[in-house]
């Protein structure tokens, strides 16, 4: 807010012609969704930028792990550009070099999404590679203990990372299986071999479990190069997923160093308008300040910049049939201790009564987070993906923005006062002597 | 190490390998190897990079089972004997398990090398 103040008023007139264009181009910037004659649904976005993306998301993500194969997702994730009958890991590797592209693989608790980021020219080459991932690659039982490897470090550094660690055991207490198995294949995972992966792979590319997104590419050259490339994929319908299921409860970890809380409640899915609704609460109660060196301007922010060690940050992850919402805290113990009281009682608050001030703030940073999540490649390939996989529908930013406008200040009143009904999730990372727990929260 | 070869030619000609396979059967029979009960893929050199990494690359129940041949074949050789007659590998048992590793490996050696030498024409 602040910097664009101080711009408009050094280029006046030339600044506010760019402004008005650039976001008429933003509004126009044409979302297109067909569905190939493979079965697979292509989806593309022109932005007109010189690098274009293709990502392939595959509803393959930690949640579609049995209990038989926990893990197995992660390691799947870390076949993709492998060897293939065509090329070998090494070919594909220094292809991409050669053509300035970009690939990458990502898990998420419902998906798996393979990219490729290139100069517009070379889209039948990556589409080619994306395509190999699905069809030919080689599952080599001789790669797979490089795959475990690679694995074993990304299960490490990500164990080394406070939040990321509180955040997925905040997953495995609320929701047990399904949600809340980890992204990472631990120790005691079952899968041994590369047949285990390849099985699971067969199981998961399916026709119905997988779309395209393509950005700034030539719609018809995709649907084009779908048709043709992905004509073999197999047409199974896989079996439904079990619905997930919100249990809550308590986990503490013991860790020397930093103190870190995490008090989760039972979300929204995704695309609905509770979801909407507790991410404006979100806001509301967040505790992270939008500029370098003011005190925030919230109850939370402000406590935060009192007590001088602590973070407080907010989170809604919403997925196809549930979510979390809630706080993380981190700091030193007895502070992260009081800034959970606050929380909670500015969670209480919100249930009772939110002014006009605060919800007018609140629905402003809904609606630049909604838009914001529209800006990058890699976001907009995450929010397409998950709305064509799991309704079959494109929402466009302005659907996304138009929902904020139907709130009062009722609605968030109600989602706080629902979510504080259920049953909370606390995980208490650190000083487990010192830490709350969640009853001790007068909840 | 890649090296000229009538293999292709030989296999591809009905006349060539009728008249061929007789002979090369003889010869695998009387080199003596089968008589000490190993395969013809475990006397190839293999104390080279290229054989060492095809090793990696056998599955660990042919890598078991290739060790016992070798350690045999060793004890054998000390002792200055043979197997009994009904315990030498059979012509069908004699599998080629490690060429086709080999093969692969030598190939992304080569492909590496190709890579590292190239020159990049810009369109």
């Amino acid at each position: 807010m602040l910097r664009m103040c101080r711009l408009s008023s050094k280029f006046v007139g030339s600044f506010k012609l760019s402004f008005s264009r650039a976001y008429a181009s933003v509004a126009a910037s044409p979302v297109t969704v067909t569905k190939s004659k493979t079965g697979i649904t292509v989806v593309s976005v022109e932005d007109s930028a010189p690098a274009s993306s293709i990502s392939l998301v595959v509803k393959a993500g930690s949640r579609e792990e049995g209990t038989d194969n926990v893990g197995v997702a992660h390691f799947l994730k870390n076949f993709a550009f492998k060897n293939t009958s065509t090329r070998t890991a090494f070919r594909t590797v220094r292809e991409t070099e050669l053509l300035g592209g970009f690939l990458s693989a990502n898990l998420t608790r419902e998906n798996l999404i393979l990219s490729a980021e290139f100069l517009r020219g070379d889209l039948g080459y990556f589409m080619e590679i994306l395509s190999d991932i699905i069809f030919k690659t080689k599952y080599d039982h001789h790669e797979f203990p490089s795959i475990k490897e690679s694995v074993n470090f990304e299960r490490g550094a990500a164990a080394a990372i406070p939040e990321v660690t509180t955040l997925n055991a905040a997953h495995a207490v609320a929701f047990r299986h399904g949600l809340g198995n980890s992204l990472f294949a631990g120790d005691s995972t079952k899968v041994s071999n590369s047949s285990d992966v390849r099985a699971f792979a067969n199981k998961v590319y399916t026709a119905s479990n997988i779309m395209i997104v393509g950005t700034s590419v030539n719609h018809n050259e995709l649907l084009k190069l779908t048709d043709s490339l992905f004509q073999n994929i197999s047409h199974t319908v896989p079996s439904t997923p079990i619905p997930s299921k919100y249990f809550g409860g308590e986990c503490r970890i013991s860790t020397p160093g930093d103190s870190h809380f995490v008090l989760a409640f039972l979300g929204a899915p995704v695309d609905t308008p509770e979801y909407a609704a507790l991410q404006v609460l979100r806001f509301l109660i967040d505790g992270e300040k939008s500029t370098k060196w003011g005190e925030g301007v919230n109850a939370l922010a402000q406590k935060a910049s009192k007590l001088n060690d602590t973070k407080i940050s907010s989170f809604n992850a919403g997925y196809s049939d549930a979510g979390l919402f809630g706080l993380h805290i981190s700091g030193t113990a007895t502070s992260v201790y009081s800034a959970a009281r606050v929380a909670v009682e500015q969670l209480k608050h919100a249930a009772n009564k939110i002014s006009n001030d605060e919800f007018v703030r609140a629905l402003a940073k809904a609606r630049f987070n909604a838009a914001a999540s529209y800006e990058t490649r890699a976001s907009k390939t995450e929010i397409f993906g998950n709305q064509v996989l799991f309704s079959g529908k494109v929402s466009t930013l302005a659907e996304a923005l138009a929902q904020f406008d139907r709130f009062k200040v009722e609605d968030i009143q109600n989602v706080a006062a629902k979510i504080l009904k259920g049953k909370p999730t606390a995980v208490a990372l650190g000083d487990i002597s010192t830490l709350p727990f969640s009853d001790s929260l007068s909840l | 190490m890649p090296y000229p070869t009538l293999y292709n030619t030989v296999k591809n000609s009905r006349f060539l390998y009728g008249l061929l396979k007789p002979v090369a059967s003889f010869y695998a029979n009387i080199a003596g190897y089968r008589q000490l009960g190993l395969r013809y893929d475990d006397i190839l050199d293999d104390e080279n990079d290229t054989a060492r990494e095809a090793l990696k690359r056998v599955s660990p129940k042919e890598q078991d089972l290739r060790n016992y041949r070798i350690r045999t074949a060793f004890q054998l050789t000390l002792q200055h004997n043979i197997l009994s007659k009904e315990k030498w590998t059979k012509p069908e048992d004699d599998v080629r398990y490690l060429s086709p590793h080999l093969d692969e490996v030598v190939k992304e050696e080569e492909e590496r090398e190709a890579f590292d030498a190239i020159k990049v024409v810009r369109k």
